[in-house]
């Protein structure tokens, strides 16, 4: 079945990197800290898979250490934007039409005229660059994205007869939230978290690339990308590691995403004629 | 109808002035004495004390805000600190670069997208709706600056078909302008495409299940009509909503894209002055940039009504 | 001249077996009502006559319209057929129409489709003419009226219109008022009826209620399961009543439930002048607000034991009433009391008074979190005591209820979805009596479910009442159901109550003029000589 095909699938290329990113803590094949400058600009071979860079280092533990930053980052901006806002999301719901409701919907208007990117220029134009910079500024536009899902289908879940049930058993609105109308979001939080989760991570790569993610020493797969540039054309080994691992990384969250969707949707689509 | 459009236009106004104040705050505010930051640690307390005379950064916040806010709103955004020229004119030089770049991008990946989608969606569950799947799950897991890192080496640095980089002028000629911008629009435009097809995709599916295109279908439609006639145009309403949250993705798209083919625009302006430590051009640009993203969502909101009806009713 | 003609028709989509070896037909200007409740296939053999299956299906047999094989046609001829030689009305109005054209394109459509050669402006004009037809005058229904201006009748008038727009010889209507208001849905089968004579078509109504096809049609033909299991003449089959599920349907439908009468006099709930406004959205800038008047001063009392009925068209109130009544709603005028004591609207929940009034909604699919088990479900009115009971007696009050309505004791540890319609009103009235209310509002508790099951549920209702000394508030627009379970009944329009009465009474020599429209409205089963 094609559905399974994708979380197989997804779940597989996920799992590899971010397992590759967890052995690094505890193992990479080279240490990145040293340079080496006489084995610098090598192609693939059996003692470097993926080659070295311009300054001799194992591109291979490079990427490896780079998937933690890129994950971590993207872990975290998630949560945060979950965190933050799902609740608001609830609350928008359960007093829809109010002041508050106003309120959140105008602030999430607003977040949403800042890209991540616009963000991190405004934070890092004052508090300079860094990974925690990144997080903040990635986190902070994923708060509207779930404050809207979460409102638009909790208003949905509002209408039905069981929320009824529940009031004319004495339930206040937060007890209702909690109780009937977060459980019933939880399969699109799951599957909207998946895909902010592949959003992130090319995020945080634009960012780095432009310098304003993690700082060296931390290696990061878009800074890998940017100190690849200049030596594209005598060394495009630099470029292609960092790059395919962040495409088979977010094809694998896109799969994983598209896969719990299938799996969580009770309508079997037949398709009319 | 009139009552939507009015209450659409008061909430862009109080968007950008909140987001203003929230640029304004956050850059010349939170950190502290921006005179200071700008001249670093090693700075003298006179030569800051002469920063902030020239800065006029001894008025009171409220009154600076209300200077900077009414400056552009005549079209004043202050002098660089670092090249000593009025902002304005480097915004402009610089916009006649980053504009064209994401429309024409903006363009090519609706042309692409549009298409792509409709057939995928009309041809659901067969091999070429599988496959057209397969190549938009791939493009939208591409970032645009590798793209672009990728395309320079095989068209520019291979095959020698454009430059790697740089931008000659409009001086020099409309069509030599262009030919500078195509790899970059190209390298914007291809995953912004397939987020765009992925999602006209789904729309459709979605619509082609209602009601009404079953009574299409019995008063003698056959597929391809119902689907122009009546799916289409519905299928437009989730699809605006895409458009335009994607512009803002695609302009700070164009700003990255910018640092991969060495062009003058927006971003090169704003990177810099990070790293110069001037912050008077960067709250310009980013305000400016944040202006363009409400206006979009301005035009999506009107063009809602257009498509739309029952939103003609509110008013 | 026999317009349709079916044979040895068998339908399976995606390998399951849908329709086995249907037969019938249907002559010029004759009725042909096919009756059956949920999963007979009755709306499936619909769709086929016009070849709009799912995709995955598979039929084999004869279907012949007007002559010509639709099972063997092309798609190209069936287009041509759609709309022009057969044409179908549907059952929603709501979401038949796009709502995005307006009515005069969607009707002027259907003739451009089939004869091409027409200017759009002479098809406007005859869409004009084909909704006058249709009872839909110019002057207040102009061709530029969008979809979302229209009332769910005059909706389904433009479904019909664009129907008939091109006189086809076969028009199919599947379950065409059964979202209809009961007098809405009187005036859209006599314009069926009347369309039929005017251009001599042969109509297939096809619907779950027997009252209804017995009032229109001339010939009937019973299905279940996928199967015919009885045809013929409809006065015929009507009086003779051969097959038994023909005879369970007709007991079905005109069942009452066997109710000892109340004898108390004692008021158990008083609502006095009660007024409910809501706010609506402003129209213009700066114009006042206005309100809607959704209850106007609405007394009336209900006695313990009684069993009284609430009837009325939708939006008169009922709802609104309801949700009042049980303390969901602030009222900006009057008063309720329960047994004496004030009930209390809004924020403010009073568990005393609460727990002594408990309710059953309508959508059995709807009722539930489908997130928790169904110990879970039944046992969430505990919420109203101030102290939770202990899980033994938790245990027990659930095992009580589940017996108490005819499931058994296990059932608790299920999830909602494994249960049928009829089982899951059973537990939402099972959730309605774990605290041993005095008082069950019933709204629109029976009306989504088939006609057999609805008379187990009211059964069950009125045993549950004579064991418990319950008393109900039963409301609904199926004027039969209500004649049926109630003691006494209020009739309700815009907001007010025009009538008020024992039931037999009101229903037999009704006083208001709205009550006398109502009941002649309503479709009434042909009386059987030998029941």
């Amino acid at each position: 079945m094609k559905t399974n095909r994708n979380l197989v699938v997804g779940a597989a290329l996920t799992g590899f990197f971010t397992i590759a990113a967890l052995i690094s803590f505890l193992w990479v094949p080279y240490d990145i800290e040293a340079l080496n400058i006489a084995d610098r600009m090598k192609t693939p071979s059996f003692s470097h898979l993926l080659g070295t860079d311009h300054f001799g280092r194992d591109i291979l533990s490079m990427v490896m250490i780079g998937a933690r930053t890129s994950i971590a980052v993207a872990l975290v901006a998630v949560g945060i934007g979950m965190g933050l806002g799902v609740p608001l999301g609830l609350a928008a719901a359960a007093r829809k039409g109010s002041l508050l409701d106003e309120l959140i919907g105008r602030g999430n208007d607003l977040v949403f005229a800042f890209p991540s990117l616009l963000i991190a220029i405004l934070i890092t134009a004052t508090f300079g660059p860094s990974a925690l910079n990144a997080i903040i500024a990635i986190g902070i536009f994923n708060v509207p994205v779930f404050a809207r899902l979460t409102r638009g289908s909790a208003l949905s879940i509002w209408k039905r007869d069981f929320i009824l049930a529940a009031r004319v058993s004495g339930k206040n609105s937060a007890q209702i939230s909690v109780e009937h109308i977060l459980p019933n979001l939880s399969s699109l939080l799951i599957v909207q978290g998946t895909i902010q989760f592949s959003l992130a991570i090319l995020a945080e790569a634009a960012l780095s690339y432009v310098g304003l993610g993690a700082q060296p020493p931390t290696p990061s797969w878009g800074r890998m990308l940017a100190d690849s540039q200049t030596m594209i054309s005598l060394a495009p080994h630099l470029a292609l590691a960092p790059g395919l691992a962040i495409v088979f990384t977010v094809l694998g969250l896109n799969l994983l995403g598209d896969g719990f969707r299938d799996v969580f949707d009770p309508r079997l689509r037949r398709g009319r004629t | 109808m009139a009552r939507y459009i009015l209450t659409r236009l008061l909430s862009l106004l109080i968007s950008l002035t909140v987001a203003s104040a929230v640029i304004f705050a956050l850059i010349e505010i939170i950190p502290g004495d921006p005179a200071a930051f700008m001249l670093g640690i090693n700075a003298q307390d006179d030569t800051i004390a002469a920063l902030r005379a020239e800065l006029g950064l001894d008025t009171s916040p409220l009154e600076r805000y209300f200077g900077w806010v009414s400056g552009m709103v005549t079209g004043d955004f202050g002098t660089s600190y670092t090249y000593r020229t009025p902002i304005s004119e480097m915004i402009a030089e610089r916009l006649w670069i980053s504009l064209p770049l994401a429309l024409i991008a903006l363009a090519l990946s609706t042309l692409i997208a549009f298409p792509v989608g409709i057939l995928a969606a009309s041809k659901r569950g067969s091999l070429t709706d599988t496959i057209v799947m397969g190549f938009t799950q791939l493009g939208v897991a591409i970032p645009n600056f590798w793209f672009a890192m990728l395309m320079v080496l095989v068209f520019a640095i291979n095959l020698r078909w454009f430059s790697a980089g740089g931008f000659p002028g409009w001086d020099e000629g409309l069509f030599t302008g262009l030919k500078a911008l195509t790899l970059p629009a190209i390298s914007l435009a291809l995953p912004q495409a397939s987020i765009l097809a992925r999602v006209m995709r789904s729309a459709l599916v979605d619509t082609l299940d209602e009601d009404f295109m079953r009574t299409a279908r019995a008063k003698g439609l056959n597929r391809r009509q119902a689907i122009q006639r009546h799916a289409l145009r519905n299928a437009m309403i989730p699809v605006l909503t895409i458009i335009g949250l994607q512009f803002s993705f695609l302009l700070a798209g164009a700003i990255i894209i910018e640092n991969v083919f060495f062009l003058p625009g927006l971003g090169r302006l704003v990177f810099q002055a990070i790293s110069q430590r001037d912050l008077i051009v960067v709250e310009s640009v980013v305000m400016l940039l944040v202006f363009a993203v409400i206006v979009v969502n301005f035009a999506v909101d009107i063009a809602y009504v257009l498509v739309d009806p029952r939103l003609r009713r509110q008013g | 001249m026999t317009l349709l003609e079916i044979e040895g028709l068998s339908l399976s989509i995606n390998g399951s077996p849908i329709l086995k070896d249907i037969s019938l037909s249907l002559k010029q200007g004759r009725i042909l009502g096919v009756i059956g409740e949920s999963g007979s296939g009755k709306s499936m053999t619909a769709f086929a006559i016009m070849q709009l299956l799912p995709s995955g299906s598979k039929a084999t047999g004869h279907l012949r319209v007007l002559g010509f094989d639709m099972l063997a046609a092309s798609e190209d001829d069936l287009c041509k057929m759609r709309g022009n030689d057969v044409s179908i009305v549907f059952q929603e109005p709501a979401t038949a129409l796009n709502p995005l054209k307006t009515i005069g394109d969607q009707v002027a459509e259907a003739i451009l489709i089939h004869e091409p050669s027409t200017t759009r402006a002479g098809a406007q004009v005859r869409a004009q003419t084909t909704l006058e037809r249709c009872e839909l005058p110019a002057e207040q229904f102009p061709l530029t009226l969008y979809p979302h201006e229209l009332s769910g009748g005059q909706r389904q008038r433009v479904v019909i219109a664009l129907a008939i727009a091109l006189r086809p010889k076969l028009l199919i209507a599947d379950e065409p008022t059964t979202a209809l208001d009961v007098t809405t849905q009187a005036e859209v089968l006599e314009l069926l009826k009347r369309l039929v004579t005017e251009d001599q078509m042969g109509l297939m109504l096809v619907s779950h209620d027997l009252a209804v096809v017995a009032g229109m049609a001339d010939d009937i033909v019973i299905m279940k399961n996928g199967e015919i299991v009885e045809s013929g003449v409809a006065t015929a089959v009507f009086q003779q009543l051969r097959h038994p599920y023909t005879r369970a349907l007709y007991a079905a439908s005109e069942h009452v439930p066997d109710r000892t009468p109340p004898r108390s006099t004692a008021r158990l709930l008083s609502v006095t002048n009660l007024v409910r406004d809501y706010r609506l959205p402003r129209t213009a800038l700066f114009a006042a607000p206005q309100y809607f008047r959704a209850v106007d001063h609405v007394s009336f009392d209900i006695f313990k034991g009684e069993s009284l009925g609430l009837v009325g068209e939708s939006g008169c109130g009922k709802s609104t009433l309801t949700r009042a009544i049980l303390g969901l709603e602030t009222v900006q005028g009057g008063e309720m009391y329960l047994d004496g004591m004030p009930i209390a609207g809004g924020r403010h929940v009073d568990r005393k008074i609460r727990r002594r009034m408990q309710a059953v909604f309508q959508d059995p699919y709807g009722s539930f979190n489908p997130r928790h088990r169904v110990d879970r479900l039944i046992s969430e009115p505990f919420h109203l005591y101030e102290e939770p009971p202990s899980s033994d007696e938790k245990n027990e009050a659930v095992v009580g209820a589940l017996r108490a309505v005819g499931l058994s004791p296990e059932d608790q540890f299920k999830y909602i979805h494994e249960f049928s319609g009829g089982q899951r009103q059973r537990i939402a009235i099972a959730r309605a009596l774990i605290t041993q209310p005095e008082l069950i509002l019933l709204d629109e508790a029976t009306s989504a479910l088939d006609v057999s099951i609805r008379a187990q549920i009211l059964d069950l209702l009125a045993e549950l009442a004579n064991s418990y000394g319950l008393t109900y508030l039963f409301i609904s627009h199926d004027l039969s159901v209500v004649r049926s379970i109630t003691d006494r009944v209020l009739v309700m329009r815009d907001g007010r109550i025009v009538e008020e009465g024992k039931t037999e009474q009101v229903f037999s020599a009704p006083q208001h003029p709205y009550t006398r429209s109502l009941i002649d409205a309503s479709p009434v089963l042909p009386k059987n000589a030998n029941h």
